[in-house]
């Protein structure tokens, strides 16, 4: 997993933007037009839509697509029941197995967002219908589609409504996808029943086995119901237009239409067998257009045409349609509840309850009121199920899994996996010898080079250190070669040479030696051993110790190659070994390095910023800034580790001056080395040593504000530098924004937070922050000091006490005196300090103050820390 | 860039999970001195706190190597180094709603479970629940691919 695999993760995550969905749909919009040239033609034309949706598609919303298919899975898979003839269980077989792999998805997908223009056939399930059902499908479309061809007002809204609705269905889950999808593909082979006779056979069946099978038929009428929804949105153009002026789209408004467009679908799957009201229906609905209720008239006197068309038509099919228009011809102009009962009424003879319906007359209520609210639910259940698709590429045998709720299972089970293998492997090392503790180091460098990550970064190389390389590159040719394996430069063959060296030279030190002072030892040998090909006499003079000639003879040989890289190896190994207590050794091996190096002017030229990178760490601890500073100021070139490393160790000396100094350069010399650790490191210590000058605080906020990334440490030197400038107001509003980036406040935060309140005497507000930390936060305890100071000792009593409630172990509360300008630490429970009496006194002497000034003191909180030394 | 594919990534998280986790393992060997004759180590529970130790450093490095740019790795950062006291977390109660029906409740439960296998997920919404649950689990696999390969290592030399 390299930065390549994450780079690509945040594009998906990209993707799933809302902004993004909607090129998604653009195409569809063209398709539509398309579609309608193509569908004219008969139903093979669907095909090519598909394919064309499918080329143009792909590139845009592929992905969209491919989670949409994924959340229509289950659904399919949760009504196997409905399946009643074979061409249903083929259907259902071939749609999840499609979904199953994502090229099926690509295909069937778009068609199905288009299709949500091209209402004529079903919305989704379009695509199977057609392949399987081809023969079955050809008489039909025919008739049917030049139908809604002829109604098609190339209206935009209205193909931005179907666009819509497509997007829907597409992220809606079961319950919304079934009244869509699925039953629709029934329905539609019931219109197609009214229209060829063999087909009528089919619809027989269907009705026949549905009236006994409770799902079946439910799905049926899903069916009846959905498709006429669909319907209703492309005949509902004209409509929409009312619709637009009540407010925006409602669902309910919606659900409406979809009524009444179930008058009007099966309408026209009965007039396109009846031929003459097919035609009569364009002019209809051209009438319709200017008014919606015209429209709603028309086509209640259309039910009744609907009504006798239907008695001409096959009986079983014309009694479910007669009911329906019933049903319709009430619902017109009424409410939603009616509508439901309505259907319900419908179903009548059967004894199903239909949930669906319920469900629908759930969602149009709610709809109604926040319509952007479900988009946005649309949105995100589409991101969710993309994430859910992504996972289960991961995870490994989870591709065939259908169900959200397996798959969530799956992926559960994989992550608890992972976490007892790492237990596990962790158990196998902790009962493995610590005596292999160079062992380790040595076979691990030996593994990671073997495995091909980089040697450099393994052995605690920074980040920086390419920048370091490109550096290197234009003057050490000769060296680049050996020291870049990180850059791609190095051929597998010196990886396969170092790994054996390291482990030689492991080898070596398990046999020599047995303490870190030999290990140092060893380390400046072999520093002179890299650097044995050009300075073979000095190399061993200088330390005491004589190498083993085993370690000797590689190194010797391989002196050549060795320089630079090497060097670093070593010099990181070392730091890593030895963190706090080679300044010493390493000085000496500093020097050794100067000594030995046949081309010292290049090497310090291009090695400095290394060099000082490393021993910054050493200098700046032990407090040798000059002899940094010595190295720094011949540098030809400084680039920002090296200006980073000065800076840091002027900052964790405490020199601020001198920091800010140093960074003043900075930013003369080069404001392109600036970056995030120069700009923390200043950050911290500006407000670490804040109280010099308030300047240097603006200063800070000015730098906070360059920088790119902010995270909590950035945040929270900055809010705790402002807090100890008592600017309460800016601390807060920090504070609020730092929540507001979702950063999460931590203990040192939080405590700027309230010193800020103490100090500005907010006690409230201190109050309400302190009451948000969570109890593990308590080392604010410090905190409360500042409000000590502000005289609320009932506040402060109260604190503390809620502190107790929260269960929390406050360390013994310690405090700073500062008495005859020397501090005594003062612990609450100790007497150890010589002083402890008179500070004692004074608590009381205070407390008698307060007394006089008219407190009411409450002596239980005032003296907290006092009585249990009294008792 | 300057790198042919088939060279290794300095900066991968791979290496710098394998950097700080030897580092951690080096120090945690470095702690425990001991005799230079003993074999294989002694009693079960000074195993059973190397164990932890070790457990709770693959996970502090690897989230350490992945930095603060997840909120899972930001959690368990956070969950280690406040690891004595333990809760403070705030779950956030997910309410029942009436409505749901029960494939999605079951669904939920799933949700929610997963909520409590990645770390700082009871935080989260689903739909960043379920990237973090995607993140953690490519470097979870990194990790015991290091892992294993070091574990591989000292089987075969001891």
């Amino acid at each position: 997993m390299d930065m390549g695999d994450q780079d690509k993760f945040e594009l998906e995550n990209r993707n799933d933007d809302p902004v993004n969905f909607s090129p998604g749909i653009k195409p569809d919009w063209r398709f539509g037009g398309s579609n309608l040239t193509n569908t004219s033609m008969g139903l093979v034309p669907t095909g090519n839509s598909m394919a064309v949706s499918k080329g143009d598609l792909v590139g845009s919303s592929s992905r969209p697509s491919a989670s949409r298919a994924e959340s229509f899975n289950p659904t399919l898979w949760d009504h196997p029941t409905s399946s009643q003839d074979l061409g249903f269980c083929d259907m259902n077989v071939q749609t999840s197995a499609s979904t199953s792999d994502s090229i099926g998805i690509r295909k069937g997908i778009p068609a199905s967002l288009r299709s949500g223009i091209d209402r004529a056939l079903d919305m989704c399930w379009n695509p199977p219908n057609s392949m399987l059902k081809g023969g079955m499908f050809l008489p039909n479309g025919p008739g049917v589609l030049p139908q809604s061809l002829s109604q098609f007002p190339a209206d935009s809204a209205f193909i931005e409504r179907a666009a819509r609705f497509s997007c829907f269905n597409g992220g809606s889950f079961s319950d919304m996808v079934n009244p869509f999808g699925f039953p629709e593909s029934m329905s539609m082979y019931s219109k197609g029943g009214g229209l060829m006779p063999w087909t009528q056979e089919l619809v027989a069946g269907n009705g026949s086995k549905g009236v006994p099978g409770v799902h079946s038929q439910r799905n049926e009428l899903n069916g009846d119901v959905s498709l006429p929804m669909e319907q209703g949105t492309t005949e509902g153009s004209p409509l929409k237009n009312e619709k637009k002026s009540e407010s925006l789209a409602k669902s309910h408004d919606e659900a409406k239409h979809a009524i009444g467009g179930s008058g009007n679908e099966s309408d026209e799957a009965d007039s396109s067998g009846g031929g003459g009201g097919g035609q009569e229906e364009p002019s209809m609905l051209d009438g319709a257009k200017p008014s919606a209720k015209g429209f709603k008239k028309r086509k209640r006197s259309r039910q009744a045409n609907e009504l006798d068309q239907a008695n001409a038509q096959q009986p079983g099919e014309s009694a479910m349609d007669i009911t329906e228009f019933q049903d319709k011809g009430e619902q017109q102009p009424a409410s939603t509840p009616n509508k439901t009962t309505g259907k319900q009424g419908k179903q009548g003879s059967q004894a199903s309850d239909p949930p669906k319906e319920e469900y629908i007359h759930v969602r149009a209520r709610r709809g109604q009121a926040t319509n952007s609210h479900s988009l946005a639910e649309r949105v995100r259940r589409e991101k969710i199920s993309e994430r859910m698709k992504f996972l289960q590429d991961l995870v490994p045998g989870c591709s065939k899994v259908t169900g959200k709720a397996v798959m969530l299972d799956e992926i559960i089970n994989y992550v608890q996996s992972l976490q007892r293998q790492v237990e596990f492997l962790s158990m196998k090392l902790a009962t493995v010898n610590p005596r292999l503790d160079f062992n380790i180091e040595g076979l691990l460098a030996n593994d990671i080079l073997q495995s091909r990550v980089g040697p450099s970064s393994t052995l605690g190389f920074s980040p920086d250190m390419p920048m370091i390389y490109r550096q290197l590159h234009p003057s050490q040719p000769g060296l680049i070669q050996a020291g870049l394996p990180g850059m791609g430069s190095s051929s597998d063959l010196l990886r396969r040479a170092m790994g054996s060296q390291i482990t030689q030279m492991t080898g070596g030190f398990k046999e020599l030696s047995q303490l870190p002072n030999v290990w140092e030892d060893e380390l400046h040998n072999v520093v002179q051993m890299s650097y044995g090909g050009s300075t073979p006499p000095s190399s061993q003079d200088v330390d005491g110790s004589t190498p083993p000639g085993q370690m000797k003879v590689p190194f010797t040989a391989k002196g050549l190659w060795g320089d630079v890289f090497f060097l670093r190896l070593l010099l990181q190994l070392t730091q890593a070994l030895q963190p706090s207590r080679n300044h010493a050794q390493a000085k000496k091996l500093h020097s050794q390095i100067i000594k030995t190096v046949t081309n010292p002017e290049t090497f310090l030229l291009n090695n400095l910023p290394f060099l000082l990178e490393c021993h910054s760490f050493c200098y700046s601890k032990s407090g040798r800034l000059s002899e940094m500073q010595e190295i720094f100021n011949p540098m030809p070139t400084r680039d920002g580790v090296s200006w980073n490393s000065l800076n840091s160790g002027h900052a964790s000396c405490g020199s601020v001056a001198e920091a800010v100094k140093v960074y003043s350069l900075l930013l003369r010399d080069g404001p392109g080395n600036l970056n995030r650790i120069t700009f923390s490191t200043m950050l911290v210590l500006s407000s670490s040593q804040g109280c010099v000058n308030l300047g240097r605080q603006i200063n800070s906020h000015r730098l906070f504000d360059e920088m790119e990334i902010t995270d909590e440490v950035s945040w929270t030197a900055l809010v705790s530098g402002y807090a100890q400038f008592a600017k309460a107001y800016e601390t807060f509003v920090l504070f609020e924004r730092m929540l507001a980036h979702g950063l999460k406040p931590d203990g040192v935060t939080f405590i700027g937070v309230l010193s800020a309140c103490g100090r500005a005497g907010l006690v409230e507000k201190g109050h309400h922050y302190f009451e948000s930390m969570s109890p593990r936060m308590l080392q604010a305890i410090s905190a409360l000091k500042p409000l000590c100071s502000k005289g609320k000792w009932d506040e402060v009593a109260k604190l503390r006490r809620g502190m107790r409630d929260k269960g929390a172990r406050k360390e013994p509360g310690c405090s700073w005196i500062k008495y005859k300008n020397r501090v005594h630490i003062f612990s609450a429970d100790d007497q150890s300090s010589p002083f402890s009496d008179q500070i004692y006194a004074k608590l009381e002497e205070l407390n008698c103050k307060m007394i006089e000034k008219g407190y009411e003191p409450d002596m239980s909180s005032v003296l907290h820390d006092v009585e249990e030394s009294e008792k | 860039m300057y790198r042919p594919m088939n060279s290794p990534n300095p900066n991968s998280l791979k290496s710098r999970f394998t950097k700080g986790f030897v580092k951690a393992l080096i120090r945690i060997n470095k702690n425990h001195p001991r005799s230079a004759s003993s074999s294989i180590s002694s009693s079960p529970r000074e195993i059973r706190r190397r164990y932890h130790k070790i457990k709770t450093a693959s996970y502090a490095s690897m989230a350490c190597a992945v930095g603060r740019r997840r909120a899972w790795s930001r959690a368990l950062l956070w969950k280690i180094r406040n690891q004595a006291c333990n809760g403070g977390v705030v779950r956030r109660s997910i309410g029942s709603r009436s409505h749901y029906s029960m494939k999605k409740r079951v669904e939920q439960n799933k949700v929610n479970e997963l909520r409590k296998v990645v770390p700082g997920g009871e935080g989260m919404d689903t739909w960043s629940l379920l990237e973090e649950t995607a993140h953690y689990m490519k470097c979870l696999t990194t990790q015991v691919k290091v892992m294993r390969t070091i574990v591989e290592i000292h089987s075969t030399t001891t």
